[in-house]
């Protein structure tokens, strides 16, 4: 993730201005200061002080609704909780019971969670590089175009729900019966076992394609400055070889960052199972968001639902740490570096 | 005063609102439209905790939410009130009151409610295209549970000619639920619960009898559209379409089963086959009204309460919103129901109609998610018959054996 | 040398020429058949929501209704009369938490972006961890605490959140944003007396136009397009916004044995043209709000 940086000024040349309390002063000399063993002049005082009012809404923000809610949940995780009578003290009976599969709905919940994820993200990252590729090329009209892909990402959530749980109709819908036309028996889709999932995914690249996530990789292609693609092509590169040793290893920041959120985001997948499947059809599509959901709500069991909720973060966390780990293998920062 | 509703919407509601301010002018009554999702009720819970639940709320038994709520105090009894109105609870058929009563007191008023599905509706003009004939009653001697499987795998016609699916005419729809397949356990003398919620009957004697019943026509004889793709909801769609000879449905269906039919062919309905020891399979599907444990009005919720279970409530009920639902016999009276074809069946199934065996452990639908995944698991062909019905029931057991807290 | 005169351009030059050609070829090619593909569900969302019912159980399914029943435009109302409800109140609820959210962000951001202060970085972190937090680790407490507070079936829960930075990716944006701009640009208006929120408010906001039109369009569509919190927070039917509305409309009582994809649709198409509106005249910030934000990884 990012990290702070520092900007303007030479800091060498500041560290010898150390007539400090002219209010005309840069951070920069600020940092100099601090390289002096932290004298805390009034100026410097002023601006901590400033800095915490203006990130004062985030963090309180963070402590009552982030944090506070945060040690809460750890609290209720070891208790048995049904919302109306108090938590009652279980010990680690929650974590025992998703961990050990005594609940037998929760590793799977786990799997089908991640095929989900790990199927819809790659091709989803992919895709909108190659469409942010096509559109990328100057040619006439594609504002156009990039209106058009980008519409499926603006038809609002339940709307596409609704939307694709009548186009993958097994019956009545069109694309089983455009299947039809060719000669093939279309699958049941949300009605079948096998292809619920497969719909799921279909419906998220429709959405996922030409996106937010097409936007971001557009402006990344437009940072990669020309020089290289100009370098590239005196040395005889064709179109296929700039692309992968020149685009591609710029683009891998924001290949990164699309993959990281995609991925936290797959993992997160609620809705769609909510309204189109709740889950089914015969679990199915009970994802673990769904999972938690039901035993809050459904069941009653806040306390089961908290534990749930605490191993799917520590799992989340770790694949995202993992994900930064790897990354400096294969990312690749340009000038920054 | 308050009062959560979200069974019946539109103008049923808004009549009762003001005919109420009739009987009570200086009453305000807020009605607030609420989620019919099972969730809604871990909501109700949270309101009820943070101390602003409604004063008449809707903790439905046919949802097992009654008595969960009654067990942690979210509701109260109502004996009190009953006693001190001298309220006459003989104006009800014994069932639907029977259904109100937990631990030996009385929790809310009857105020809806049917018997379940517990009927079959046949169009005739298939029945006949088919050869074969409709028993004049419930009671004749052609009319079992073995004789309907054979109807309706010689109902079920394949596509000969054309495009699309290969069944032309399915011959029966029922479904895996709980809510369907608590009648066929019955018709066969067995139950899928015991009847204090404890364990799980479906695996054995009568239960197994009327799960398998219902599997072979769905798996083997491939004559029920469920497993092919379409959902429980197009049953109805696909009856008025000359697609289905015969679906299991309830008193509920005399009412709507012309929407969609209209013209096209005669319909005719017949309950579930009596059985030898005179029961018919049924299962007791009510609403009822219950108290908040912590009104602050309750002399003005009792009388509400009392409106929305009374004549003119129920009769408003199904007439304003075209339902097949009664809990009392004056409503029956009534030209609305005395006119409609079908509906003098269940006449006589109300005396006899039979409480549902609910969850002992209050955990709201999780057996009942259990019982459908599973089923819908077995009926999709993921396992084979004896498997999948031991994963259905051990599934279910588990749930059952978990504690009460 | 006469006879050579005529001679056209040397081989490698129209050789790149037909590469050109085709490329630019192929790549229409390529973008119309995605364009296609894309665009064909939204085609039939419009085409659906024009037929009968009777018509959505047709099979083999019509492409284009074969009676245009475009009152199904104003039985969508009449069959549900809380639908302009709905609408209304989601457009309360995001009048009410997207100017918080981004106005909060850009104070926060400011902070972090132009301030020295202690633990600068390690609450920078925090801020971007919090965005891999998923949500249900305080889905349940956040339950019990705002229905302590009695916020439980209002709109609160779904307002006041907004107001406390409007989320860490907002917060995250717009500081990656300021971090481009010059401190001389400061230093400049600090010279003139402006003390540090003149300068945020005179300098640095002005200049960052695209980025904040970008953050309104956001969160725009993540009130309108919010299907979770009204979940979990609205109980009354006559408090629910669009998503939530359009969700129950399948379930109520009177639709249920009568086909009603094309009201749906018609549902799903009233909820997309307020985006699809907005996307179109704030094309050019959004696009260029991303781009300029210089999201340096």
């Amino acid at each position: 993730m990012a990290q702070a940086e520092h900007r303007g000024g030479n800091v060498a040349a500041d560290r010898d201005n150390r007539d400090l309390v002219d209010m005309a002063m840069s951070p920069a000399a600020v940092v100099a200061l601090r390289g002096d063993r932290g004298v805390w002049t009034t100026a410097r005082r002023r601006q901590a002080i400033e800095g915490y009012l203006y990130i004062a809404p985030w963090l309180i923000g963070f402590f009552f609704l982030t944090l506070g809610p945060f040690v809460a949940s750890i609290y209720i995780s070891f208790t048995s909780y049904p919302i109306l009578t108090a938590p009652k003290w279980v010990g680690l009976r929650n974590y025992v019971e998703a961990l050990s599969g005594t609940d037998e709905l929760f590793w799977p919940a786990l799997a089908k969670t991640f095929y989900f994820a790990v199927v819809s993200v790659p091709l989803g990252v992919v895709g909108s590089l190659l469409v942010a590729v096509l559109l990328n090329e100057k040619l006439h009209g594609t504002t156009v175009f990039r209106t058009l892909f980008y519409m499926p990402s603006l038809v609002p959530g339940v709307g596409a729900i609704l939307l694709w749980l009548y186009l993958l109709d097994p019956v009545y819908g069109p694309l089983n019966a455009f299947l039809q036309s060719l000669g093939i028996d279309g699958p049941l889709w949300f009605q079948s076992i096998e292809w619920a999932i497969p719909g799921l995914i279909i419906m998220a690249l429709w959405t996922g394609i030409g996106g937010s996530r097409m936007i971001i990789f557009l402006a990344g292609l437009q940072g990669v400055p020309e020089e290289l693609y100009d370098a590239a092509a005196i040395d005889g590169a064709g179109a296929w070889h700039r692309f992968r040793h020149v685009t591609v290893p710029m683009l891998t920041p924001v290949i990164f960052f699309n993959t990281v959120l995609g991925i936290i985001g797959a993992l997160h997948v609620f809705a769609t199972a909510f309204v189109a499947t709740q889950g089914g059809p015969a679990y199915a599509t009970w994802f673990i968001a769904l999972h938690i959901y039901n035993q809050a709500f459904r069941y009653f069991q806040m306390g089961y639902a908290s534990a749930l909720a605490w191993i799917f973060c520590v799992i989340l966390v770790a694949l995202t740490l993992v994900q930064i780990r790897l990354a400096r293998v294969w990312v690749y920062y340009g000038g920054e570096r | 005063m308050s009062w959560s509703n979200g069974y019946v919407t539109g103008k049923w509601p808004e009549l009762m609102v003001d005919n109420f301010k009739k009987i009570a002018p200086n009453v305000t009554l807020e009605h607030r439209v609420i989620t019919f999702d099972n969730a809604g009720y871990a909501k109700m819970y949270a309101e009820a905790a943070a101390g602003d639940m409604a004063d008449v709320v809707p903790f439905l038994p046919a949802h097992y939410q009654m008595w969960p709520a009654a067990h942690r105090g979210v509701i109260q009894p109502i004996d009190a009130y009953i006693a001190s109105d001298k309220w006459d609870l003989t104006q009800f058929f014994a069932p639907f009151v029977d259904q109100q009563r937990w631990q030996g007191k009385i929790w809310g008023t009857p105020g809806f409610g049917w018997t379940g599905h517990d009927a079959f509706i046949m169009n005739v003009k298939a029945f006949e295209e088919a050869g074969v004939s409709i028993p004049a009653s419930d009671t004749s001697p052609d009319w079992t549970m073995d004789k309907i499987y054979e109807m309706a795998v010689k109902l079920t016609k394949p596509r000969t000619s054309g495009t699309g699916d290969k069944i032309e005419r399915f011959g029966l729809q029922i479904g895996y639920t709980n809510i369907q397949i608590v009648p066929q356990a019955r018709a066969f003398m067995g139950e899928v619960l015991n009847k204090e919620g404890t364990k799980v009957l479906l695996g054995e004697g009568g239960g197994l009898k009327g799960a398998k019943w219902a599997y072979d026509l769905a798996v083997k004889e491939k004559a029920v559209p469920l497993a092919g793709g379409f959902t429980v909801g197009q049953g109805e769609t696909l009856f008025g379409l000359g697609r289905l000879a015969m679906y299991q449905g309830g008193s509920l269906e005399s009412f709507t089963v012309d929407k969609v039919v209209q013209d096209k062919f005669p319909v005719k309905m017949l309950l579930f086959p009596k059985r030898s020891d005179g029961g018919r399979p049924s299962q007791l599907r009510a609403g009822s009204w219950n108290m908040s444990a912590k009104t602050k009005s309750p002399a003005w919720t009792f009388e509400f309460m009392k409106y929305l279970s009374s004549k003119e409530g129920i009769l408003t009920f199904n007439t304003v919103s075209g339902n097949g639902s009664y809990t009392r016999p004056d409503v029956l009276e009534d030209p609305y129901f005395k006119t409609n074809k079908y509906f003098g069946l269940w006449k006589d199934a109300l005396a006899t109609a039979m409480q549902p065996h609910f969850p002992a452990n209050y955990r709201g639908t999780e057996m009942e998610d259990a019982m459908n995944n599973n089923q819908q698991a077995l009926w999709l062909g993921t396992a084979d018959w004896n498997e999948g019905i031991k994963k259905t029931v051990d599934a279910m057991q588990k749930v059952l054996d978990k504690p009460v807290e | 040398m006469a006879d050579t005169a005529i001679v056209g351009p040397p081989a490698g030059v129209v050789r790149r020429q037909l590469i050109r050609i085709t490329t630019s070829a192929l790549t229409y090619l390529a973008l119309t058949v995605l364009g296609l593909v894309f665009a064909f569900p939204l085609f039939y969302a419009i085409s659906t929501s024009l037929k009968s019912s009777a018509e959505l159980r047709q099979v083999p399914p019509t492409l284009i209704a074969q009676v245009m029943y475009w009152d199904n435009y104003v039985r969508f109302y009449v069959l549900e009369p809380m639908t302009l409800r709905w609408f209304a109140n989601t457009l309360l609820v995001i009048a009410l938490s997207v100017p918080g959210g981004v106005l909060t962000a850009i104070l926060v951001a400011y902070g972090f972006a132009r301030f020295e202060f202690p633990l600068r970085d390690f609450w920078f972190m925090v801020l971007l961890s919090t965005l891999m937090l998923p949500n249900e680790v305080t889905l349940i407490p956040l339950y019990i605490l705002f229905h302590s507070l009695g916020w439980v079936n209002t709109y609160l829960p779904l307002i006041v959140p907004a107001w406390f930075g409007g989320g860490a990716f907002s917060i995250f944006f717009i500081r990656q944003f300021f971090m481009t701009l010059p401190r001389e640009l400061d230093d400049a208006a600090r010279i003139d007396g402006a003390n540090s929120f003149q300068i945020l408010w005179r300098v640095l906001v002005p200049l960052s136009g695209p980025v904040i039109m970008s953050l309104f369009i956001f969160g725009f569509f993540a009130g309108w397009n919010d299907f979770f919190g009204p979940l979990i927070y609205l109980n009354s039917r006559q408090l629910y916004t669009m998503s939530l509305g359009l969700n129950e409309y399948r379930t109520m009582p009177d639709t249920v044995n009568v086909p009603t994809e094309n009201l749906l649709m018609v549902g799903t198409i009233f909820m997309a043209i307020p985006c699809i509106l907005l996307f179109a005249f704030g094309q050019r910030y959004f696009v260029r709000g991303m781009i300029m934000s210089g999201l340096k990884f």
